[in-house]
């Protein structure tokens, strides 16, 4: 053995004595600290206006009316169980009316852009705008068109579509 | 014994020459080197130990916070219980030094789903106690103190609220370490 090795060997030795000595003397004392929170349900819907317009057309230049407002921002917000669905649905109230004349609400078709936002036509019954799974934030648009025709007569009708949002 | 390094002949100069033969003499000058080596006095734990050992000693109350359910949009930090009093007191002198630490267990559980527990962090209010981040990777400082402590602080947690947490009940330990040496 070299001396340069046994000196080594004796640096060595002293240290682990002083690394034991200075163990022996360090004192150390814990806590444990227990989190809570708890997460609801909860489910949010906001759309970007709360009506829309067809203007008057020409039937022949314009086959498809395109709403106004177009495209309609539409946010879901929804907290649920990480496998639960969340959908969106739109129901009409009736057909388009102005007085004593009717436009079938079924004239009224929206196109949708954003994930799990789904395309459609407007309808007396429920039908899909949107479905999801779990809890989080989406984003999407909808854009509407009115079938024109010559068959309508002249009027200014309305009518009223109720957006369900439903998140278990 | 022969002398050479680190010791004295009577008249008190320093033998070098011995070293010189050493160099020349092989293994035989292992061992003669090795004797007045050990001949050198004894360097000890008793020589370097302080005076005092330290002692510490570490109180959280209460000992669990709870972040009630809110609205993300209406409430995105929500307060936690609270806020935890943190008791520390250290003794041993003036020349201890003294760390308090935390580090979580793991992210907020109920069941498969989790909120990452770096979601959580802590506004600190006292002498020498730290604001910071929750974490379950390392041990996040809370408070750093010199010399003899008896101090107490106050910690006030905040999870960052958001629509993507799963409906549940979610909980974690946290684990604080004081050590003083």
């Amino acid at each position: 053995m070299s001396k340069r090795m046994v000196v080594a060997v004796l640096v060595v030795t002293c240290l682990g004595v002083l690394a034991a000595s200075v163990a022996s003397w360090a004192a150390t004392d814990q806590q444990t600290l227990t989190i809570n929170a708890t997460v609801s349900s909860q489910a949010k819907l906001e759309l970007g206006v709360a009506a829309i317009s067809f203007p008057a057309a020409d039937p022949d230049g314009t086959p498809s009316i395109l709403a106004t407002e177009n495209p309609v921002s539409v946010t879901v917000k929804a907290r649920t169980g990480s496998s639960q669905p969340v959908t969106l649905t739109v129901q009409a109230n009736g057909d388009l009316q102005s007085g004593g004349n009717s436009i079938p609400i079924t004239k009224v078709t929206w196109t949708a852009s954003g994930s799990g936002f789904l395309s459609g036509t407007m309808d007396t019954s429920s039908q899909a705008a949107g479905s999801w799974t779990g809890s989080g934030r989406r984003d999407g648009d909808f854009s509407y068109s009115l079938a024109n025709d010559w068959a309508y007569q002249a009027g200014s009708y309305s009518q009223t579509v109720v957006y369900t949002l439903t998140a278990p | 014994m022969e002398e050479g390094r680190g010791q004295q002949s009577a008249g008190g100069r320093m033998q070098v020459r011995e070293l010189g033969s050493l160099r020349a003499a092989g293994r035989c000058a292992w061992a003669k080197w090795l004797v007045p080596a050990m001949a050198l006095p004894a360097i000890t734990a008793a020589a370097v130990r302080p005076a005092a050992a330290a002692s510490a000693r570490l109180t959280l109350s209460p000992s669990a916070v709870s972040f009630p359910p809110a609205d993300p949009d209406a409430v995105p930090s929500i307060a936690g219980s609270g806020p935890v009093s943190v008791q520390v007191k250290v003794g041993g002198g003036p020349s201890i030094s003294s760390q308090l630490s935390c580090q979580a267990s793991g992210d907020l559980q109920s069941g498969p789903a989790i909120i990452p527990i770096s979601r959580i962090t802590w506004t600190a209010q006292g002498q020498g106690f730290l604001s910071g981040t929750l974490s379950r990777s390392a041990p996040q400082l809370v408070g750093q103190w010199m010399g003899n402590v008896d101090t107490q602080g106050q910690l006030q947690f905040w999870l960052q609220n958001s629509w993507s947490y799963a409906v549940g009940s979610y909980s974690q330990s946290v684990l604080y370490t004081l050590i003083a040496y």
